[in-house]
């Protein structure tokens, strides 16, 4: 197991249990939530994801890496 | 203690393929806890071309017992448009052999918010998840959200009201404009 997966583990288990004790996870689970519609369904913004369909992650990557100055 | 790789103000890159990599790893980090925690014997997965094609599949199925609106969307042009995008959130669910659920995602700009932009789930009745598709999607969401840094989860486009209201039981915002001619639901990462 790399670190990058030991610590999101560890990171997202902390979340689990702040969940749990906020009462969240009850809710998450759907156990009170009623019948789920059949078939779900959102979304729409397909033109958005049409303007990056023909774009390289090396493009992507120009794109976003200054986020990593952030 | 967090390695900085998991601190918001601290990551780096030093080229997309780690980037990817980093994000891949997250991606399984919210599939393993999400089926642990809600103790479901299904198969959470990313989304790969079968899986886009087999979600297609789902517009050629007709029956009087279906749910009858489609999407108006392609999920196989949907996986080329996300494919390149390292920090998505995709998520496919399975009931051994069957394809139950998909869902793509991204974060906004500066990761404070986790986009859930298409979602469906089978048209069958009765679903093969017992009505757990978007309490499955809901809880992956949320974990890659807190995994990110993001601090809310946006679910764009609910396509009617018996959807809208279904996702406000699981905490989520009445429905809000979004950029004008859309509409989106909000529910904060943070307890």
């Amino acid at each position: 197991m790399s670190d990058t997966e030991k610590d999101a583990r560890e990171k997202a288990k902390k979340y689990l249990e702040r969940l749990e004790k906020s009462g969240e996870l009850k809710v998450l689970s759907g156990d009170k939530a009623g019948e789920e519609p059949v078939g779900l369904l959102s979304g729409g913004i397909e033109d958005e994801l049409e303007l990056l369909r023909d774009m390289k992650q090396s493009d992507y990557w120009e794109l976003i890496k200054d986020k990593n100055d952030e | 203690m967090q390695s900085n790789k998991l601190k918001k103000e601290r990551v780096k890159f030093s080229s997309v393929i780690e980037m990817a990599k980093h994000y891949e790893t997250l991606r399984k980090v919210a599939y393993d806890m999400t089926k642990e925690t809600l103790g479901l014997s299904v198969k959470i997965n990313g989304i790969d071309l079968l899986t886009a094609k087999k979600a297609d599949q789902w517009k050629n199925i007709q029956g009087e017992s279906l749910r009858e609106q489609r999407s108006s969307w392609s999920w196989e042009k949907a996986y080329e448009s996300s494919k390149n995008l390292p920090d998505r959130f995709e998520i496919s669910i399975w009931s051994g052999a069957q394809l139950c659920a998909v869902t793509y995602g991204r974060p906004s700009h500066h990761r404070t918010k986790l986009k859930l932009m298409l979602v469906e789930s089978s048209p069958i009745k009765p679903s093969p998840l017992t009505c757990k598709a978007f309490s499955i999607i809901s809880t992956c969401a949320m974990i890659y959200a807190d995994l990110i840094d993001a601090d809310e989860v946006y679910i764009i486009d609910p396509v009617n009201d018996a959807v809208a209201s279904y996702y406000m039981q699981f905490g989520y915002s009445a429905p809000l404009p979004y950029l004008g001619k859309r509409i989106y639901m909000r529910k904060s990462v943070n307890v």
